[in-house]
């Protein structure tokens, strides 16, 4: 039995409530949220209790702190969570400066709890996929990829904070982290990064829009293109969608969520045209990155994305940051 | 009739281009030469055309000649055309060097010949059509590009690093350079690249990508890799996805395929698309009629190897390079 506090009652506090409802029909959930509504319909929905951050870090009874805050809040939050004796799951990215993931690594290091970051792309069955193949060998060494993600801006973020770069850490930071984390852990270190984004690059800067371009170079040799965008318009069919490619040295192994589409809707009632496009599944990314954290507190063992690890993520997205500011290749080495 | 000379036979496009005049109506082609006898005699005989010994003969039998030549070769035979006074088709990229390059416009220019280059992604519809949103505006201002030609590894003289000239980075920059280009009415005004050989135990880089300025100062990003394996069923792409500040636009020019699976013959994807090469042969008989001015000209040759040429100085020299 757990008791587990949400804090967040946003879009991804949602899904993490859905999540652990999906593996526990008992624990008690918490939720928290400045905005009443918002937390009040995460409660109803979810059977969640409504509380504020003092009450859970002075509540004993609960053990799990859930992250699912704007970025720039994680650090505080994640480390009095730590210091109160919680065991702490945030979101991605885990910050915005390498500063505030370090302090959030120690803080969990000193206090001998669980501390677990977000990168759920590894927990995707299409990725899994991906790095099952590699280590079979199917396609010979991996040495070449390509990776898009993206769709239109994020605009359900509370005071539209993901367009304030100062907030967000912009497309790369907080999109395109999920790829650079997946590479890092199929290709190794990366060495030198290549990158524009429309925000970080451009004169003509614009709100609530970014597109970035990452060209990456590995210790081992490989080579990346990362695509992350926030460029769609919104109120598209398909407003998200994702790509990959990875060349061996004997195949390539590819994937594409315009083709891999399982379910398609074409209606018009009363005049109002639908479209849906999806790919719906029992098999919840979410629900099982939470429970590999459920698990890890339970028998004591290593998570699977520990603070370590999710700060070599932040540094490559930021490398690309670097890079896209100043126009000109970063080594990984001058962002430490 | 129209009469038409072949010089060179090493890039397989030739025989691309010889199929496309034997659609047509009102062309004779006049013969081939290529240096490599063998290869000239066993083309001739499987296109049904006539060798020929000495390529100055066959320039004079001929209204406009086409030069299929390996990459560092073209220039000899456009100035044996040039001098003849003969219109060119030459293969792309223009030549290996600038100077060589510079040199065959200079003296296509002297002899008053068109030099037309053979970049036949411009000539799709769908890139038209392309050119045609962009200036209606339906993407706002454009932002940024994303670009990728991918291929098979070619092998042969392709990964020679004298006759090809290069690799991956030589032989598939210069095609979406020269759309881009064409797009946006803009030059490439900076590049960085990195590239490798990484798949494949050649002598010349199979993997690349770049990075690029643009003059009207957007960026964009090239995938120009030999990374499409054997088993592939497609011999692989032209790609660009433009992001405007009001919209994006996907290219993938040559993705109009039926798929065939064959327990006999494997699985592979077939074009039924308009043939490009059909639609820039057109364009040189129109030249060689009409002396029209060709489509994709010898000096959009050149800028695109400019493109190239300075994106290897920046892998050597692990920076980016103004383009001039």
């Amino acid at each position: 039995m757990h008791s587990i506090a949400i804090l967040g009652a946003g879009m991804m506090g949602n899904v993490h409530a859905r999540a652990y409802r999906a593996i526990d029909k008992r624990n008690p959930l918490w939720i928290v949220d400045p905005i009443e509504s918002r937390a009040k319909a995460i409660s109803e929905e979810y059977g969640a209790t409504v509380a504020s951050f003092e009450e859970i870090l002075e509540n004993s009874s609960v053990d799990i702190v859930d992250i699912c805050t704007p970025t720039f809040t994680h650090r505080e939050l994640a480390v009095r969570a730590l210091r109160a004796g919680k065991h702490v799951f945030c979101e991605k990215p885990v910050a915005l400066t390498l500063e505030d993931a370090r302090a959030m690594d120690r803080a969990a290091k000193k206090s001998g709890r669980k501390f677990m970051v977000g990168h759920v792309v590894r927990f995707f069955p299409q990725y899994i996929r991906v790095k099952e193949l590699a280590a079979a060998g199917d396609v010979g060494e991996i040495v070449m990829a390509r990776l898009y993600r993206g769709g239109s801006f994020p605009s359900h973020g509370i005071d539209n904070w993901f367009a304030d770069i100062a907030k967000s850490g912009g497309v790369f930071v907080d999109l395109s982290i999920h790829d650079f984390d997946f590479l890092r852990k199929l290709l190794g270190p990366v060495k030198t990064i290549e990158a524009r984004s429309v925000t970080l690059s451009s004169e003509r800067k614009k709100n609530s829009f970014d597109h970035g371009m990452a060209i990456l170079r590995f210790e081992s040799g490989a080579l990346a293109h990362i695509e992350g965008s926030w460029a769609e318009p919104a109120g598209m069919p398909v407003n998200f969608g994702t790509f990959y490619e990875f060349v061996g040295t004997k195949g390539m192994i590819t994937n594409s969520y315009e083709r891999e589409t399982t379910l398609r809707l074409q209606t018009s009632i009363d005049g109002k045209p639908r479209y849906l496009q999806e790919n719906p599944a029992y098999f919840d990314p979410y629900t099982e990155e939470l429970k590999s954290f459920i698990l890890s507190v339970e028998k004591d063992r290593e998570v699977p994305v520990n603070g370590q690890e999710a700060i070599e993520s932040l540094r490559v997205a930021l490398a690309a940051n670097m890079s896209a500011k100043l126009h000109r290749p970063v080594e990984l080495s001058e962002v430490f | 009739m129209t009469k038409i000379a072949i010089l060179g036979i090493a890039h397989m496009h030739g025989y691309s281009y010889v199929r496309a005049l034997k659609r047509m109506n009102d062309i004779e082609i006049v013969g081939l030469y290529d240096e490599d006898r063998s290869r000239m005699n066993k083309a001739c005989e499987d296109m049904g055309i006539k060798p020929c010994e000495k390529p100055e003969e066959l320039v004079a039998r001929s209204d406009g000649v086409i030069v299929t030549s390996e990459n560092s070769t073209h220039r000899e035979f456009v100035e044996i055309a040039a001098g003849a006074g003969k219109h060119i088709l030459c293969e792309k990229p223009i030549a290996t060097t600038i100077e060589d390059a510079e040199a065959m416009i200079k003296i296509c220019r002297e002899n008053n010949v068109k030099l037309q280059i053979a970049f036949p992604v411009r000539y799709s519809a769908s890139v038209r059509k392309a050119r045609e949103i962009i200036a209606g505006g339906l993407l706002g201002e454009v932002v940024s590009l994303v670009g990728t030609n991918h291929g098979r590894m070619p092998g042969g003289w392709f990964i020679d690093p004298v006759l090809g000239g290069g690799g991956a980075v030589m032989d598939h920059t210069v095609h979406v350079v020269d759309i881009v280009r064409w797009l946006l009415d803009c030059e490439f005004t900076q590049v960085y690249t990195t590239c490798g050989t990484l798949i494949y135990d050649i002598p010349v880089e199979d993997c690349g990508l770049e990075m690029f300025r643009l003059s009207t100062g957007q960026y964009m990003t090239l995938d120009c890799s030999w990374s499409r394996p054997k088993a592939h069923p497609y011999w692989g792409d032209v790609t660009l996805h433009i992001v405007g500040t009001d919209g994006t636009l996907f290219l993938d020019v040559f993705n109009s395929k039926i798929e065939v699976y064959s327990n006999e013959k494997g699985s592979r994807w077939e074009a039924y698309g308009d043939n490009f090469d059909c639609l820039l042969i057109e364009d040189f008989v129109e030249v060689l009629r009409s002396g029209k001015d060709p489509f994709t000209r010898g000096e959009d040759g050149l800028e695109a190897l400019k493109v190239v040429d300075a994106a290897y100085k920046s892998f050597r020299e692990g920076q980016e390079i103004q383009i001039c």
